[in-house]
């Protein structure tokens, strides 16, 4: 089988998106081969900050079909001195071909030329063109023109390797033509030199000393670094991300330490982590008692510093940013938050922090005193929660929103349960929620607020015109939201923390019911991605969700789910199902109506309307205790009885009184199949 | 090679772009908010016709004016140059350009950091890299792809070098102050004075948001009358005025830009269309015969 190797190299990628591209890169090129009936049946990949290779194993490598045109016999066709007769001459002329494209054939003992015609692309062509088209035909986000004519691609593709089986394939891609050879790092062995097989290729590259494989790329890194951070007495600090960044960004790295001024660490640690990873890709180095200590770690995408220059650039690179910083953290410690969002600050501004801070305390309102968050406190957080935004340090660093509010609020001497509510805000990342409850408090009302905005602006994808359409993350905050509720000591209802949030906008009155549906709706999706995530299923989540005692406080429906969840293996909740079904079908017509006890005429309705008023207690007592084998006990003893009544009771017939009372009855039977469950949600 | 001045720097790479077929423009007439808002520069990004330039320009930073000015000086003395249909790897001639400005880059490191550059008031959209050279940036190259509200055809390759940077590192000087601007004559000595004007004029507490749209509004305004006149590349240049008079009001560049890019940027779309018009209708007389047909074919002419 036939081996490809493939190395696309660009100018420089973006580190972020290097992994994926090579990945989309690698399926796009076996999805078109395999389209041309050439697909491989291995393949691997790396990348580097300037290339991307793949290499591809099993391709076929027989020819692709082929026809046999017969020549003149070989004594016709050539002379005594072997050289093409008149005859042969107008045999090669009609076919466009040489005498070495021929080869003889024996037919019935006479010796013939005969010309293998391909009856259609050879296998490398066919294999250049399914290339070609992996390559171009890649979806990519805006991707971009250069040179005369070339693109559009991700990036500019400054040359390409492609070998097959050792020979250079016959490739020409958005203008670009490939060749055998490849090259080093750009300054260090930039000349191109030819490459032979996959062998070689790798002994090239560990020649020029780059290493195609991220990970280890990675690991020589970081063992590099805490040798450097070693000798200083400490340990390279968050590695994280910063160092993923750094080692695909690069291909021949090495990591130099630098040093700055220890005035320097005079400067909160958030504020110099967080300025030396993004703003200059250095990584802090801290001692053993978590202390900064006045040095960094440096990526460089070369073997050595011969002569201390790159130290020096990146000591005065980073110890310029560290001047820059303290001016702008000195500057923004002359105005107070509290003007910030006062006096200061734009209208709009000004307006939200107060609503922030009325809806945070309505919230603590509801939770009651025996929570023990005060209303005054979560509502000074909350209003103060935007007053970073307009200071120096978050414009240049918003990653670090809220943290920075949170620290200028405890150097204000704000208390310590309102700069911590600040402070965790701005720390929450993904899934993350705030440790404390008022931090949990803020970032609710936070999000409430924002949610109401986008759905005053029709932005919420569970309006219709926007057709799921989620433009700014109102699904991401939703289930922040519903996360944040789900702690029993936060026990607020979902539906209820809605109307609040629009209650703090009184401009909307007019618009509240449409604005509350469409958030309560959105934050149900919320609670069923959330739940879902939990493994539970869609109907086990709807049965509780769309109960008519209904509810939305979080923990309580999870609980409700849970203990549901725990019956859905037990044998009668099937019966339980199909009669709920049942019920739910009789009832689709009819109209709410109260029972008649006079008019209850059979026996089997007189002993399901006892037999209900029986249960009734019981099963709701059950639910309320998590008693779910009582429940399942109470419900099948009623489920008898419905049966009873469905075979013995002709619901249809009668007198339309009769009629009547008999449906008010299925529906104070069909309430108990709802509440606090609806089984029949579970048939669907 | 003893280590470059600043004003070496900017002859050396001056020369190497001259023989690469730029053409070396004046100097521009008002130090810049960006290298590409200059008239000379913006229109030859418009159209078919290859006009490669080099020009050393005066970059101001508004947004820099209240930091260390050793570090962060307003004003940036760039080498940036543009060019059409580049046929070599850009960052080839790059690391020749810095070669040629004695950069011994076999001890350096040379990063490429991709980057995306907009500016919504010019309506540039570009691809392209910042140029790190141990650990500073030190300039950037970058693919545009639109301006105004052209896409464009070619796309076309703008450069930009920050000389003080560069003459820093080769002087391993640790402060901008110290380098060499010319032999014998130190950068502070050169704009030092100049430099703490800067600061002064474009520091400073925000003025009143209505003090400056009132500003906006009347240079915006003007640039319409002149448009009406003909007068395109003096449009341009009162554009241009009324986003350095924003920033002085006190709003950083990317404030004043975010505020006013609709008025400005509709200013700056105006004229650029209206160049495109003019050079349509005389036929785009400097691109070359072989390929005008086809351009003008594909642009709809």
């Amino acid at each position: 089988m036939s081996e490809l190797l493939l190395e696309l190299r660009t100018g420089g990628l973006p580190p972020s998106s290097l992994a994926g591209l090579t990945l989309r890169l690698k399926n796009s090129l076996i999805r078109s081969l395999r389209e041309s009936e050439v697909g491989p049946r291995q393949s691997s990949t790396s990348f580097t900050g300037r290339r991307v290779m793949i290499l591809l194993r099993g391709l076929p490598d027989q020819e692709r079909g082929s026809e046999v045109v017969l020549g003149p016999a070989v004594a016709d066709g050539l002379d005594e001195r072997g050289e093409a007769t008149p005859e042969l001459q107008a045999f090669l002329e009609a076919h466009g071909i040489g005498v070495e494209d021929l080869q003889t054939e024996t037919r019935e003992g006479e010796e013939f030329l005969v010309w293998y015609a391909p009856t259609g692309p050879g296998r490398e062509e066919t294999i250049a063109a399914a290339v070609a088209q992996g390559i171009a035909g890649l979806e990519l986000p805006e991707p971009m023109r250069w040179g005369r004519d070339r693109g559009p691609w991700f990036r500019p593709i400054e040359g390409i390797l492609a070998l097959l089986d050792g020979e250079t394939l016959p490739l020409e891609v958005l203008g670009v033509k490939a060749t055998n050879t490849t090259v080093g790092h750009p300054v260090l062995s930039p000349k191109a030199v030819p490459v032979r097989s996959v062998e070689h290729y790798g002994q090239l590259l560990a020649e020029f000393g780059i290493e195609p494989r991220f990970a280890d790329r990675r690991s020589a890194l970081l063992e590099r670094f805490e040798t450097l951070a070693r000798d200083e007495g400490g340990l390279p600090q968050g590695t994280g991300p910063l160092l993923d960044r750094l080692a695909a960004g690069c291909e021949c790295p090495t990591g130099i330490l630098g040093r700055f001024d220890s005035s320097f660490l005079t400067l909160p640690r958030e504020l110099l982590v967080t300025a030396l990873g993004e703003l200059r890709q250095v990584i802090a180095v801290r001692n053993s008692e978590g202390e900064l200590l006045p040095c960094f770690l440096a990526v460089i995408d070369r073997p050595d510093d011969p002569r201390g220059r790159i130290r020096f650039g990146f000591e005065w690179a980073v110890g310029g940013l560290l001047r820059g910083l303290r001016d702008l953290h000195d500057r923004d410690r002359l105005v107070p938050l509290a003007q910030r969002v006062g006096t200061d600050a734009a209208e709009e501004v000004t307006r939200r922090a107060a609503r922030l801070g009325r809806l945070a305390s309505s919230l603590a309102h509801d939770l009651g005193e025996s929570s023990g968050v005060s209303p005054d406190i979560v509502s000074e957080a909350a209003s103060l929660l935007d007053a970073d935004r307009s200071t120096h340090i978050v414009r240049a660093l918003p990653t670090l929103r809220g943290v920075y509010g949170g620290m200028l609020a405890r150097s204000e001497g704000y208390p310590d349960s309102v700069w911590q509510a600040i402070y965790e805000c701005g720390q929450v990342r993904g899934e993350t929620l705030p440790e404390s409850q008022p931090g949990r408090l803020v970032l609710l009302a936070e999000h409430l607020d924002t949610l109401v905005s986008l759905a005053e602006l029709d932005e919420l994808p569970s309006v219709p015109e926007r057709a799921g359409v989620d433009r700014y993350g109102a699904r991401a905050l939703s289930r922040r939201v519903v996360r944040a509720l789900s702690s029993d000591s936060l026990g607020l209802d979902l539906h209820r923390v809605v109307t609040r949030a629009i209650a703090a906008r009184p401009e909307l009155s007019g618009r509240a019911p449409e604005l509350a549906r469409s958030l309560c709706q959105l934050l149900d999706e919320g609670l069923l991605a959330v739940l879902g995530a939990d493994g539970y299923s869609e109907s086990t989540l709807r049965a509780i969700l769309d109960s008519p005692a209904g509810g939305r406080q979080v923990s309580t429906v999870r609980h409700r789910v849970s203990v549901l969840h725990s019956l859905r293996t037990a044998p009668e909740l099937e019966d339980l199902v199909k009669t709920a079904t049942r019920l739910v079908d009789l009832l689709l017509e009819s109209t709410e109506a109260s029972i008649d006890v006079r008019m209850l005429t059979e026996e089997a309705e007189k002993d399901l309307f006892v037999l209900l008023s029986r249960l009734k207690p019981g099963l709701e007592e059950a639910m309320s205790v998590d008693d779910a084998k009582r429940w399942l006990g109470l419900m099948c003893e009623l489920n008898d009885g419905v049966e009873r009544f469905f075979s013995e009771v002709l619901i249809r017939d009668g007198i339309d009184s009769l009629r009547e009372n008999r449906l008010a009855l299925i529906q104070a039977v069909h309430r108990a199949y709802s509440t606090p469950l609806r089984l029949a949600a579970l048939g669907a | 090679m003893p280590p470059a001045t600043i004003q070496e720097l900017a002859s050396r790479g001056t020369d190497l772009l001259a023989a690469r077929d730029c053409t070396v423009l004046g100097p521009p007439r008002y130090d810049l908010v960006d290298p590409l808002f200059e008239s000379q520069a913006y229109f030859r990004l418009l159209g078919p016709e290859p006009w490669s330039s080099v020009q050393v320009q005066r970059v101001l930073r508004p947004q820099l004016a209240d930091l260390d000015s050793e570090h962060f000086p307003v004003a940036s003395l760039r080498l940036s140059a543009l060019f059409k249909e580049p046929d070599e790897p850009p960052q080839g001639l790059m690391l020749d350009l810095l070669r040629a400005m004695g950069f011994e880059l076999e001890q350096r490191d040379v990063r490429f950091a991709d980057q995306a550059r907009r500016n919504a008031v010019l309506g540039l959209q570009g691809v392209g890299w910042r140029l790190l050279i141990d650990g500073v940036d030190s300039g950037w190259l970058s693919y545009f792809q639109r301006a105004a509200s052209q896409v464009l055809e070619p796309v076309t390759l703008a450069l930009s070098l920050d000389l003080e940077r560069l003459a820093l590192l080769q002087q391993r000087s640790l402060s901008l102050y110290d380098v060499d601007w010319a032999p014998g004559l130190s950068y502070g000595e050169a704009r030092a004075a100049e430099e703490a004007e800067l600061s002064k004029l474009f520091g400073g507490p925000a003025r009143e948001d209505a003090e400056v749209e009132a500003h906006v509004d009347e240079v915006c305004r003007r640039a319409m009358e002149l448009l009406d006149d003909g007068l395109i590349l003096e449009a341009f240049v009162l554009a241009h005025e009324a986003v350095v008079g924003a920033c002085r009001r006190g709003a950083s560049l990317e404030e004043a830009a975010a505020a006013w890019q609709t008025r400005v940027g509709a200013v700056v779309d105006f004229c650029a269309r209206r160049w495109l018009e003019e050079r349509r209708r005389d036929g785009f007389p400097l691109s070359p015969d072989a390929s005008r047909s086809g351009v003008i074919r594909r642009l709809g002419v």
